[in-house]
């Protein structure tokens, strides 16, 4: 028997508001950005209101308990997903985390005539600094389909992989079907064709168990924003051993052993990475966020999210007048669905929603290549976080019938 | 029964999602004499705007097309009728456009409301400076 308490609302201050004239309000949009828990409000509240002060610089105790509090966090994120300490660099959010890559890997790594290889299904955060760095290097982009019933195309990925490939660029989940990637078979494949792998784990850290020395990609990036964690903290994770013999690409403050002028001798990892005063009170909210996760127990919280998307899929369906982009079926999908009714463009369908409560986004969610792709303007698209519930699906789906009712069979 | 505001919102924006497909303005013009194209990349919008001239440059017959919200379009059709009216292509101030959409529209909206008539004022601004136009006559 699945325990759901502790994913309560109640753990969420924001979510006991209510909307104009005393709606209910109902957020559908957590994979832009997920709601907080009162256990990371208070955690970051605290360090402004009890010890705050700059880390490892001070020799006092405001600074020591500010710089334990921060590599707690670092901690707690490395065994969240099965990595160490070392190989954990906070970053801004999941686009700094593959920008920081992709300038280091352009300045030591790639030559003309290399391949990247990547999905139609990316983020623009993991297809514009490739996109750009094959303008900028030589380098040629090749980037795969998907299969039809909407998932990573495996064969062609395969036929597409070669010697010349010396980068991967993959979301884990992407992030407007809810796909999971194939990423142990694409991962194997990639190492044995000498290929680099990186994951973009946005949509994935938040919603499934990883393992990353079990997966063996060599970077994941992802945000602390989507997994009920602060914005202006991401996490960029690499291999250790890549991460020992790579030059810092950011200069400055607090990343050196020693520096007088003549000679640098750069910090111990993951510090020499981490030039100038980083967003310490966000990633110690981060760590709040994973020890909320651990404590509601994140496998219930995946169980959950299969239920709701069981259902709405299951509703969508009985709308004829609703075509859901990608796979039909809850295989290999996380909690996001994007979908379109017809006779009304998605920007019109979700403020329509948005009047009665539910919050949903519209557009083409940072992914203009995958709607050119699927040859549509934009989409709805739903995502569900811990606190959200089959009476809010039930609700939703009721409004949707009533908006279509109106949209596709009065207004004839 | 009076319905109450947010009835009214919810009930006024369905119906103007109805008409949108029917406004007079929307077409394609075959042989346009100009042609531009509006772009909204967070909604993936895009709108069409093309005019007929006359031989003297006067606008004879303003069209809209492309993909959109209802609101982008209803902005559109407003922006058709009132160059339509003008005549001559120029500016149109924000505050008579405005007053002819005549549609209460969220803030996070402004940006498909006026995606036509940001696209008109950066033609006419970029296409037609009277002040330059005058200096260079001989």
């Amino acid at each position: 028997m699945l325990k759901f308490e502790g994913m309560s609302q109640d753990y969420f201050p924001i979510l006991k508001k209510k909307g104009a004239k005393g709606i209910p309000l109902v957020y559908f949009d957590n994979a832009a950005t997920t709601q907080k828990p009162q256990s990371v409000l208070d955690a970051m509240n605290e360090v402004y209101t009890s010890f705050n002060a700059n880390i490892y610089r001070g020799n006092y105790y405001w600074s020591e308990k500010t710089t334990i509090a921060y590599d707690s966090a670092r901690q707690k994120v490395a065994s969240f997903i099965g990595a160490s300490a070392e190989e954990i660099v906070f970053t801004r959010n999941t686009t700094e985390s593959i920008n920081l890559i992709a300038q280091i890997l352009a300045r030591d790594y790639f030559k003309k005539g290399d391949e990247i290889i990547l999905s139609i299904a990316e983020h623009h955060s993991n297809y514009l600094p490739w996109w750009q760095l094959a303008q900028t290097h030589r380098v040629k982009l090749k980037v795969i389909g998907l299969d039809s019933e909407g998932y990573f195309d495996l064969d062609e990925f395969r036929k597409t992989l070669s010697s010349k490939t010396k980068l991967v660029a993959i979301a884990g989940v992407t992030n407007v079907l809810g796909t999971i990637s194939p990423l142990k078979e694409i991962i194997n494949l990639s190492h044995q064709a000498g290929s680099l792998v990186l994951v973009d784990g946005a949509q994935l850290v938040p919603h499934l168990s990883l393992n990353v020395a079990d997966l063996n990609c060599d970077f994941l990036a992802f945000s602390g924003h989507k997994m009920y964690g602060p914005t202006g903290i991401g996490v960029l994770y690499a291999k250790k051993l890549w991460l020992a013999r790579t030059e810092p690409f950011l200069l400055g403050g607090e990343m050196i052993n020693d520096f007088d002028g003549q000679a640098v001798c750069w910090a111990n990892l993951p510090r020499k990475f981490e030039a100038g005063t980083p967003a310490y009170v966000e990633a110690i909210g981060l760590g709040a966020a994973i020890d909320y996760l651990n404590e509601a127990d994140f496998t219930a919280i995946q169980e959950k999210e299969k239920l709701l998307v069981k259902n709405t899929l299951s509703g969508l369906k009985d709308i004829k007048e609703v075509t859901i982009l990608g796979p039909q079926t809850i295989k290999d999908r996380c909690g996001i669905i994007a979908f379109n009714l017809k006779g009304i463009h998605a920007h019109d369908l979700s403020e329509l929603l948005a009047e009665k409560g539910i919050m949903v986004r519209a557009g083409v969610h940072c992914a203009g290549p995958l709607h050119s792709w699927l040859k549509i303007p934009a989409s709805a698209r739903l995502s569900f976080g811990a606190y959200n519930t089959l009476k809010e699906v039930k609700y939703f789906l009721k409004t949707l019938q009533e908006i279509n009712r109106s949209i596709n069979y009065e207004k004839k | 029964m009076k319905k109450n505001k947010l009835e009214t919102s919810f009930t006024s924006l369905l119906e103007l999602v109805g008409e949108s497909a029917n406004l007079k303005h929307r077409g394609l013009l075959p042989h346009a004499d100009v042609t531009l194209l509006g772009v909204n990349e967070s909604c993936g919008d895009k709108i069409i705007l093309q005019l007929k001239l006359d031989k003297d440059g006067h606008i004879k017959q303003a069209l809209f097309n492309g993909e959109s919200c209802s609101l982008s379009a209803l902005g559109a059709e407003t922006m058709c009728a009132l160059i339509e009216k003008g005549k001559i292509p120029k500016p149109i101030e924000e505050k008579v456009f405005l007053k002819s959409l005549n549609f209460n529209f969220s803030p996070v909206r402004k940006k498909c409301a006026y995606l036509v008539w940001k696209t008109w004022q950066n033609y006419v601004s970029s296409k037609f400076k009277p002040a330059v136009q005058k200096k260079s006559k001989k």
